[in-house]
């Protein structure tokens, strides 16, 4: 068994369960953990009355729009929740939130008290409280994390939305405050779509966006943040499988959280990933973390370093096959019934991508 | 040592020496410092948690109101019993009116009650005589921010920067009618509160180079401010940008403005910071900031309850309020009501 540290605990495995509904009470983190996660986030939990709007989940495909703030249960409900978690080897997260600094340090001090191992700070505010002055002040949100790190001994990581990965400043000054690790990234601000007969949006409010369409946005957002932190990383968004748990941690997360495909298809998708993880790991002969984390990372260039490629042609196989979607995907007008006209093609390379089977890139 | 001691040494009862600790005004004062001569001489100090122990746990907490009658003290209250009948906690509520004398009163009850815990949402007592009344007798939390205290344990809404906040917001939504003074209406039996809320407005008007704001004291019912504001309008005093303690000022006032034939957000732009139930529902909607009453209760029981558990720690913990933008501040916008940029 591969283990995988994450800000100075040991993961059995590098699967991780987000905090969301499907880790709600001891009854659904016993399921995460009885199907193999490493680590279980809890459903963030905070000092107001949970609130369940009905409905509050929404589909387009197999990504899902929530519109579900915290937990439903109080503090005191979780100190008796978590008395009947059988842990076995399972580390437990608790993810928290309040609406200051003295407040978060509050109910972080509780939950460490109650016997979680480590803190999920939720630093994005959440649907419907949306405050500028907490995303984007950099002041600010080192003054939240300063207050949380201090007020506990176990580790604190800080979950960020898309906006806040990509503030400097901000990062800098979140682990400049304690913090052992960041998460990143939550889910998107989504409206599922507007209803032309009645001019009625299909959702009450805009909700958080979450699901496979994410994985690229998440993928590309891991690469880099870790150009330039010191601490660990875990990746959510849009992880549905066990190549993709492997290629984020390729990218360099040390960890990697399911968030939607529990909601989608159950606890039990959980096993199987962990398992077929495993496997992969096993078969390829990754005896430590470092074998894997971070190893795709130094072939991934900035922008202006991608190398200038050289006359790449690209060729039709199948010139018989050639249709009118075909010629239209063309943005130079170089594909006409008998192929790739060569003078005019400038290798975007869209053909290829979108019609695999009949062009080809030759160097 | 312990209080048998100290008695037998001064010749006197046991309950005369905790007379002295606990009720030194009903003690002549030559026994009562002859009595404290002695503590001092044996280095006695008293154990309430031992007291406690011995006297059996009562599973009572008392709450201090300065009123029942507003929806805030009503919330916190609501908040305070949610946690305390979680634990199986009765309660005992003390109204005292603002009136120092009543407070006293009910101080000394409390203590021959031996209630386990106090939550103390407000004072008209000065910190040393609080302070003493208080003093190792009952554990306690205070609701409020006042500098000139020191509570070990407390938890409270930032009024200052709610009405900072809102003023800013005020301003920003008005840039046509920042050449008058802002009127603030400020409810006058709310004073520790209405205080800070006038520091925030003062120190917002100053950042946003305005001149300083008018300051109306009135009673929070529908009739002192529809009075004033009547009065202002015929005078033409009243100013453009109005805000209000409490919603129901604003309410008082907007009538008096539509009685006059004018309108909000045309000629006036106002907003209220108690989020009333009918806020979202007058005309127009009254744009307010929803102050977290009932988490406000539910944070001080649990600072109460932690101490009760034995947790030695010296908690403060402070509180947000909600900007809810409505219509009366001039807004437009449509999302712009549930979130403030």
């Amino acid at each position: 068994m591969v283990m995988f540290p994450l800000m100075g605990l040991k993961l059995k495995n590098p699967v991780l369960v987000a905090a969301g509904p499907w880790s709600r009470d001891a009854h659904s983190i016993q399921k995460s953990i009885d199907a193999g996660a490493a680590a279980i986030i809890s459903e963030t939990i905070t000092m107001e009355n949970g609130v369940n709007h009905q409905p509050r989940y929404f589909r387009l495909q197999d990504n899902v729009f929530n519109l579900a703030l915290y937990a439903k249960l109080t503090l005191e409900e979780w100190q008796q929740e978590i008395k009947v978690i059988d842990r076995k080897d399972a580390v437990l997260i608790a993810s928290i939130w309040g609406s200051t600094p003295s407040e978060t340090a509050y109910i972080a001090r509780k939950v460490e008290h109650f016997g979680f191992d480590a803190i999920e700070l939720s630093i994005s505010a959440p649907l419907g409280l949306k405050s500028d002055r907490l995303t984007n002040n950099p002041e600010m949100i080192e003054q939240y994390v300063a207050a949380v790190v201090s007020a506990v001994d176990i580790p604190v990581m800080v979950k960020l939305s898309y906006a806040t990965s990509l503030n400097h400043r901000v990062i800098k000054g979140i682990e400049a405050a304690g913090a052992k690790a960041l998460s990143a990234i939550d889910t998107l601000k989504g409206l599922k779509g507007i209803n032309l007969e009645t001019f009625t949006p299909l959702m009450p409010a805009v909700g958080g966006y979450g699901g496979s369409y994410l994985k690229p946005i998440s993928l590309a957002t891991s690469a880099s943040l870790n150009q330039f932190i010191n601490c660990d990383l875990t990746a959510s968004g849009g992880i549905t499988s066990a190549t993709d748990v492997l290629e984020f941690l390729a990218i360099g997360a040390n960890g990697v959280q399911l968030a939607s495909i529990i909601l989608l298809q159950g606890h039990e998708v959980i096993e199987k990933i962990v398992q077929e993880v495993d496997e992969w790991l096993t078969k390829r002969d990754i005896r430590q973390a470092s074998d894997i984390c971070g190893r795709a990372l130094p072939h991934l260039r900035p922008y202006e370093d991608i190398p200038l490629e050289r006359d790449i042609r690209i060729t039709c196989l199948d010139p018989s096959s050639i249709g009118r979607d075909m010629m239209n995907i063309c943005l130079d007008d170089a594909i006409d019934e008998f192929g790739i006209n060569v003078s005019r093609c400038t290798g975007c390379g869209i053909c290829v991508e979108t019609y695999p089977e009949v062009f080809q890139i030759t160097w | 040592m312990n209080i048998k001691e100290v008695a037998k040494r001064a010749g006197v009862s046991v309950s005369t020496v905790s007379r002295v600790l606990n009720h030194p005004d009903l003690v002549r004062e030559d026994t009562r410092k002859s009595i404290i001569k002695i503590m001092e001489e044996l280095d006695y100090s008293p154990n309430w948690f031992a007291r406690n122990l011995n006297l059996n746990v009562t599973h009572t907490l008392a709450i201090l109101v300065p009123t029942i009658e507003t929806p805030f003290y009503q919330r916190i209250v609501a908040g305070i019993e949610a946690i305390a009948n979680e634990r199986g906690y009765t309660l005992i509520l003390c109204n005292t009116n603002n009136q120092p004398e009543n407070e006293r009163r009910h101080l000394s009850v409390l203590r021959d009650r031996k209630v386990d815990g106090l939550i103390i949402t407000s004072t008209s007592l000065l910190p040393d005589v609080l302070h003493n009344l208080l003093e190792d007798t009952i554990p306690h939390v205070f609701i409020g921010h006042d500098e000139r205290y020191r509570f070990e344990n407390s938890c409270y809404i930032s009024f200052e920067e709610a009405g900072y906040r809102m003023t800013q917001h005020l301003v920003s939504m008005n840039s046509d009618k920042v050449n008058e003074r802002l009127h603030v209406v400020l409810d006058d039996r709310s004073q520790s509160r209405t205080k800070k809320i006038l520091i925030g407005a003062i120190q917002a008007c100053y950042d946003e180079n305005l001149a300083e704001p008018k300051v109306i004291q009135c009673p929070n019912d529908m009739g002192a401010p529809y009075v004033i504001a009547r009065n202002l309008i015929a005078k033409q005093e009243l100013g453009q940008l109005i805000l209000c303690s409490d919603d129901e000022m604003a309410f008082a006032i907007m009538k008096a403005i539509d009685e006059a034939g004018q309108s909000i957000p045309g000629h006036y732009a106002i907003a209220g910071l108690s989020n009333s139930i009918f806020s979202s529902i007058s005309h127009p909607p009254l744009t307010s900031m929803d102050q977290p009453a009932k988490k406000l209760g539910m944070v001080a029981a649990r600072l109460l309850f932690d101490l009760l558990d034995g947790l030695d720690q010296s908690e403060h913990v402070v509180l947000q309020s909600v900007m809810k933008i409505r219509r009366s501040c001039g807004n437009r916008k449509y999302i712009h009501e549930l979130q403030e940029v």
